[in-house]
């Protein structure tokens, strides 16, 4: 039943996700071969040229920004109409568990931002690929490729095979943030709903501020606990009181702890809000 | 004798703490009868459904559905047909179609396609571009192809012109699994009166004042259920 929940729930993002998608690929490849003219030397740029290009690359950044927005918005509207308006009424009349109906929105949830990371990269891939001044009358150039297989190259010379943790410590890290953010949201919107009648989306927006904030002063007052007053919620600040505690052969260990503990504390408070927001939808729930 | 389909014990529910809507509310529905549960504005009918439906957690109480109690298993014998509009508006027609079968073991496909067709009802229509009355309609269709123990239809005829009230009572005896119980909620008893079984006059507060077989009380009281409502709930606050 789970799966046929997420079946459903991801159809009704398609849409909108497919639709910013064939945008931001079609805009892509323009935005790549502007940047080349912007990177080149030709003589014939004049300020009109420079300036049109530098808009329309502006133009593509603010719709990166802005579909992200969208994509998110479609999540979040299609939890919010599906639980919480008369949809509600086929939703939790069905055969399943809230537990399921939940979970199957957090995986929705976490799905569509996962493909839309995955868009960006496709994205830079294109426009890497274009950008890039081809030499000696080449149609491309795979020049910024090579530059950033040299930095990989040039790290992994440094770090070995702690580049690998790291990554994958990295790409975790994410997957718990977004699985964060899509419960925080979540939680929000289900306490709003139980707590104004009328303002439900303001009050989930109000909360959703205040819970942040909770948030973060907490771990800014764990932080401080832990590794002193001067540290603070910042990874060039966490680094550095690594270094001040730990001795040089133990770094790397350090830093991939303290990626680990950063994970288990961001999936705990993920679990929690999820555990109170099933807990309303169990006992509060009241569609009117 | 068989078990009866729905055993409400003891429900309690209230909205605000000074005004409880089911007090101590017992209520038993055997299988196979079309039962109509009247009462006027406000008495806890909604409230009750959203109960036994699952929509509402009761504050005290059970409710026992085909002898178990109530949990998210028992939406797979119940089907709920509720006073509003409540499908997806993002489907189309044939995508509800495909929803409903994929949740729901008991539903026939071939029935609601049967249906559908009756009405002229275009299966690759997107529910959004059709109307209020065609999407009532579709929503009545999906509700009653399935063969479901216990069909709770809430206010099925508020609201409909009588040609679709016609429609709509017609739909309901011509397609209802003959050994299932219907609950149906109307305050328009005239139009349903003809097909119901039993009947139960609720008061606010949650309380059965009367019911029973609605011939014999038709037969001893020498009145209509609708005469007999507009007494019964003349004099009750």
């Amino acid at each position: 039943m789970f799966r046929k929940l997420l079946r459903y729930d991801l159809k009704a993002v398609r849409g909108l996700w497919l639709g910013q998608a064939a945008i931001i690929l079609a805009m892509s490849i323009p935005a790549g071969l502007v940047m080349r003219f912007l990177n080149s030397e030709y003589d014939s740029r004049s300020a009109a040229y420079v300036g049109l290009a530098t808009f329309f690359v502006s133009v593509y950044v603010l719709w990166l920004v802005g579909s992200y927005i969208m994509v998110q918005y479609g999540i979040y509207h299609h939890f919010y109409k599906n639980f919480y308006t008369d949809e509600g009424y086929l939703t939790f009349t069905l055969p399943v568990s809230r537990k399921q109906l939940l979970f199957s929105k957090v995986a929705n949830a976490i799905t569509w931002s996962a493909a839309q990371v995955l868009l960006y990269l496709l994205a830079a891939m294109i426009v890497l690929l274009l950008s890039a001044v081809p030499k000696d009358g080449a149609l491309l150039s795979f020049a910024n490729f090579g530059e950033i297989g040299q930095l990989f190259a040039d790290l992994w010379k440094d770090i070995g095979a702690w580049l690998i943790v790291y990554l994958l410590e990295g790409l975790c890290l994410l997957i718990c943030l977004g699985l964060y953010s899509s419960m925080l949201i979540y939680m929000c919107i289900t306490v709003g709903t139980l707590l104004a009648k009328k303002a439900k989306v303001l009050a989930g927006v109000c909360l959703y501020f205040l819970i942040d904030t909770v948030v973060s002063g907490v771990t800014e007052v764990n932080i401080y606990a832990v590794l002193g007053p001067n540290t603070t919620f910042s990874v060039p600040s966490l680094i550095f009181a690594i270094e001040e505690r730990l001795p040089s052969a133990l770094l790397h260990g350090g830093y991939a702890l303290v990626g680990l503990i950063a994970c288990l504390a961001v999936v705990s408070i993920a679990y929690i809000m999820f555990c109170v927001t099933l807990d309303i939808l169990e006992r509060k729930l009241n569609l009117s | 004798m068989s078990t009866p389909i729905l055993v409400c014990t003891n429900l309690h529910k209230s909205y605000r703490k000074d005004v409880p809507v089911l007090k101590g509310f017992h209520w038993e529905v055997p299988r196979g009868r079309i039962v109509g549960l009247l009462g006027p504005n406000g008495c806890g009918k909604s409230t009750l459904i959203k109960i036994i439906s699952g929509l509402l957690a009761p504050d005290d109480g059970t409710v026992a559905i085909d002898g178990e109690l109530r949990s998210e298993r028992s939406n797979a014998v119940i089907s709920y047909l509720p006073e509003r509009t409540y499908i997806n508006a993002w489907m189309k027609v044939e995508e509800l179609i495909r929803y409903f079968a994929d949740f729901y073991a008991d539903f026939d496909e071939n029935v609601a396609r049967k249906m559908l067709s009756e009405l002229n009802i275009d299966v690759s229509a997107k529910l959004k571009t059709l109307s209020k009355g065609t999407k009532e309609k579709v929503q009545l269709v999906m509700v009653m192809a399935r063969k479901a123990k216990l069909y709770l239809l809430d206010e099925p005829i508020a609201g409909v012109d009588p040609a679709a009230r016609d429609y709509i009572i017609s739909t309901i005896i011509g397609n209802y699994n003959p050994e299932a119980a219907v609950i149906i909620t109307t305050h328009l008893i005239h139009d349903v009166e003809p097909m119901l079984d039993e009947f139960a006059f609720m008061a606010p507060g949650g309380k059965i004042l009367l019911s029973g077989v609605a011939d014999d009380v038709r037969a001893e009281q020498g009145k209509s259920l609708d005469e007999l409502f507009r007494e019964v709930f003349k004099y009750v606050p």
